[in-house]
C-alpha cells in the first residue's frame, strides 16, 4: 500500500512536470516537446502500475477506494508543492534582482 | 456556440452552488462528522470507561441473559468494538402476544451493569445530515433536493473552473481572493469522485421515496413489496414448541465461526432467536471491514447444539449494486487510516463550499456601488451557516457535558441545544455588523473548542486520567481534535483581525 501510495505521488508529480510552466519552476530550463511527452508517459504508466499493485488481490474493490482517495490527497500535495515552488523561484528572483540594483 | 454554454455553465455552478450552499454544507460537515460516530458517541457516553473488553465476554453475557431473561423470545448481544467500549445486552418477553425490550449496558471489562447518560452521541449528526430534524416535515426531501443541486453544481463546475484542468496543479499563492478561487478549483477537482459517489448514493439510499411512482404503479405495496421480492435473508423461524435448553458454552460455535471469518475481532452481534424453543436458531454477525456491501454477513447456528443452519442466499446484482453505493456512502468498512482519508475529502468538501460561498460575495462585493438584499442575505447567511453551524457542534458537546444527568428528556434538549444556539448565531449575525460578527463568533468558536477538554477536566478528571492510563485513544483523540479546531478557528480569527488593519 505504501509503495502504491509513493508511486503515484511521484507519478502525479511527473505528469506536473511534463508541463512547461512548472518544469521551469522546478528546473530553470524550458521543457521540450519530446521530454513532455516522455514524463507524461511515464507519468501515466506509473499511476497505472501504482494502481495494478494496490488492486492485485482479492480485496480489489475496497483497494480501488483507497487509490482514489490517495490521488485526492497527493494531487492536493502536488499542487500546493508546485505553488511553494514557484512562489518561492519569484521571491528569490526578486531578491536577487534588489541585490542587482544595489 | 461553445462560449454560451460555458456561460450557462458558469450561471447554473453559481446559483446552484449559492442556493442551497448552507444546506449543503450543513450536511456536508455533519456527514463528515459520522465518520467518526462511534468514538464520538464513546466520549459523550464517558461511563462507559476506558478499560477495554475481555475477550472472553460472550460467555459470561450468556450466563448472565440466562439468569435474567429466562423464557425470552430473543437474546441480543452487542459486543463492544474498538472504535466504542458499548457492550449492550438485549432481550424481548412474551407479554400479552408480543415481545417487550429491554436492555442492559454493560462494562466490558468488569461486565457490571453501567447507568449510562441519555444521549444521542454521534448518532445525532448521523441522523441530522439527512433529515435535517425534520424526518415527518420532509427533511429526507431537502436533502434529496440537496444531493441532486450537489451533482449539478459539480459537473457545471467542471466548466467553469476548466482553466484548472489546463493549468493542472497551480494555486496561486500571491494573492489571497487568487489563492481562494484556486483552491476552490483544485479542491472540486480531488473530490470529485468523492462527491459524486456521495451524492448520487444519497439518492440511491433514498430512492424509493423520491422515486415511488414505477413500483407503485408495478406492485400492490410498492417499495415494500419490491424489497421483499428482491432481498434475501434468513429462512423463517417456525417455534416447534417443544422446550429446549439454549446453548450457553459459546466456544463451540466461536470455532466454526473462527474457520469462515479469520480476521480477528470479526464478530459484531450475537442473537438468539427463540433461545428456550427446540427450532431456536444463533445469528451471528459480521463486521462490516472486508466489503463496500451495506448488508452484514452472518451465520446461522441451532441454539440448541450449535449445529451449522441454512445461511442467506445470495442477493440479485441490482439489490448488490444498491448495498454497494450505499455501504460506499457509510463507509462503515473502512479501517482507520482510510476513515482518516474520508475524512480529509469531507473536511476538503466543507471548504469547497464554504470558499465557494464566500468567493460568490468576495466577487460582487468590490464591483457595486449599492449593496442589494441579496448581498445582505449571503454575507449574513453566511456567517449564521459556516461559524454558527460550528458554534451550534460545540454547544452541542457542551450540553453532553453540563446538562444536569437526571433532567427528562435530556438526549433532545441537547439537541435542542444545538438548535437555539444555531438560531441566536442567525439573529447575531443579523444584527452585528458583518466584519465584527466574524471576529466575534470566530473568537467564541475558538476559545469554546479549546476550554471544553478542561471544562472536561474539572467536570471529573478520573475519565481524562482512566483515558490515559488505558491508553483509550479514542478519548485523548477527540480531545486533541478539540483543541486541532479551536486552534485552527484562533489562527483564522488573527489573520482576519491583521487584515482588517
Amino acid at each position: 500500500m505504501i509503495l502504491s501510495y509513493l508511486l503515484q505521488l511521484f507519478a502525479l508529480w511527473l505528469l506536473s512536470m511534463a508541463m512547461n510552466k512548472h518544469f521551469r519552476h522546478s528546473f530553470k530550463r524550458t521543457l521540450s516537446i519530446r521530454h513532455a511527452q516522455m514524463l507524461s508517459k511515464f507519468g501515466w504508466l506509473l499511476l497505472a502500475a501504482s494502481f495494478a499493485c494496490l488492486v492485485n488481490n482479492e480485496l480489489a474493490p475496497l483497494m480501488s477506494v483507497y487509490w482514489l482517495s490517495f490521488l485526492a490527497l497527493n494531487i492536493l500535495l502536488v499542487a500546493l508543492f508546485n505553488s511553494w515552488q514557484s512562489r518561492h523561484k519569484i521571491k528569490r528572483l526578486a531578491a536577487n534582482s534588489q541585490g542587482a540594483v544595489v | 456556440m461553445k462560449p454560451d454554454f460555458r456561460k450557462t455553465m458558469i450561471w447554473l455552478h453559481t446559483y446552484s452552488g449559492l442556493l442551497l450552499g448552507w444546506l449543503l454544507f450543513a450536511i456536508f460537515v455533519t456527514g463528515t462528522l459520522s465518520y467518526f460516530n462511534p468514538e464520538i458517541s464513546q466520549w459523550m457516553k464517558p461511563e462507559l470507561g476506558s478499560q477495554r473488553a475481555d475477550s472472553n465476554n460472550i460467555n459470561q453475557s450468556l450466563a448472565r441473559l440466562n439468569n435474567d431473561a429466562q423464557g425470552a423470545t430473543y437474546w441480543r448481544i452487542n459486543l463492544a468494538t474498538a472504535r466504542n467500549n458499548h457492550l449492550r445486552l438485549s432481550w424481548g418477553m412474551p407479554e400479552n402476544g408480543k415481545s417487550s425490550r429491554h436492555s442492559v449496558t454493560l462494562n466490558s471489562k468488569t461486565l457490571q451493569p453501567l447507568e449510562i447518560r441519555d444521549s444521542q452521541g454521534g448518532n445525532f449528526f448521523r441522523s441530522f445530515h439527512y433529515t435535517l430534524q425534520l424526518r415527518n416535515y420532509g427533511g429526507r426531501y431537502l436533502a434529496g433536493i440537496a444531493a441532486m443541486m450537489m451533482l449539478v453544481a459539480i459537473f457545471s463546475g467542471i466548466f467553469t473552473h476548466r482553466r484548472f484542468f489546463r493549468d493542472f496543479f497551480t494555486v496561486r499563492l500571491n494573492n489571497v481572493f487568487k489563492t481562494l478561487t484556486d483552491l476552490h478549483a483544485v479542491i472540486g477537482i480531488i473530490t470529485i469522485p468523492f462527491c459524486f459517489v456521495l451524492s448520487l448514493s444519497a439518492l440511491f439510499i433514498y430512492i424509493s421515496m423520491y422515486m415511488p411512482w414505477s413500483m407503485d404503479h408495478h406492485y400492490e405495496k410498492g417499495s415494500r413489496e419490491l424489497n421483499a421480492l428482491v432481498s434475501t435473508s434468513l429462512p423463517k423461524l417456525v417455534p416447534a414448541g417443544i422446550a429446549a435448553k439454549p446453548l450457553t458454552d459459546f466456544d463451540i460455535v466461536l470455532s466454526k465461526v473462527k474457520q469462515q471469518w479469520p480476521e480477528p475481532n470479526a464478530i459484531k452481534r450475537i442473537s438468539y432467536q427463540q433461545p428456550f424453543d427446540i427450532n431456536g436458531r444463533i445469528v451471528v454477525s459480521r463486521h462490516k471491514q472486508l466489503s463496500l456491501s451495506n448488508k452484514s454477513e452472518v451465520l446461522a447456528f441451532s441454539s440448541v447444539d450449535g449445529r451449522p443452519l441454512a445461511g442467506v442466499e445470495p442477493e440479485r446484482n441490482a439489490r448488490m449494486l444498491r448495498r454497494i453505493f450505499y455501504g460506499l456512502h457509510e463507509a462503515l468498512f473502512a479501517s482507520i487510516g482510510l476513515r482518516y482519508l474520508l475524512f480529509f475529502m469531507g473536511t476538503a468538501s466543507c471548504l469547497l463550499i464554504a470558499s465557494g460561498l464566500i468567493m460568490w460575495l468576495n466577487k460582487r462585493l468590490p464591483k457595486v456601488k449599492q449593496r442589494h438584499l441579496g448581498h445582505f442575505l449571503v454575507e449574513r447567511l453566511n456567517i449564521a451557516g459556516i461559524v454558527g453551524l460550528m458554534l451550534a457542534i460545540v454547544s452541542y458537546f457542551y450540553a453532553n457535558r453540563l446538562l444536569d444527568l437526571q433532567l427528562a428528556q435530556r438526549a433532545e434538549m441537547e439537541v435542542s441545544v444545538f438548535l437555539l444556539t444555531w438560531g441566536a448565531v442567525l439573529v447575531y449575525a443579523f444584527v452585528r455588523p458583518a466584519r465584527r460578527a466574524w471576529l466575534e463568533l470566530l473568537l467564541l468558536t475558538a476559545i469554546a473548542y479549546l476550554a471544553l477538554p478542561l471544562v472536561d477536566v474539572v467536570i471529573n478528571a478520573q475519565w481524562l486520567l482512566d483515558a490515559l492510563q488505558y491508553n483509550n485513544w479514542i478519548y485523548l483523540g477527540f480531545d486533541l481534535a478539540l483543541l486541532i479546531t479551536g486552534g485552527l478557528a484562533l489562527l483564522f480569527y488573527f489573520w482576519l483581525v491583521r487584515r482588517t488593519q
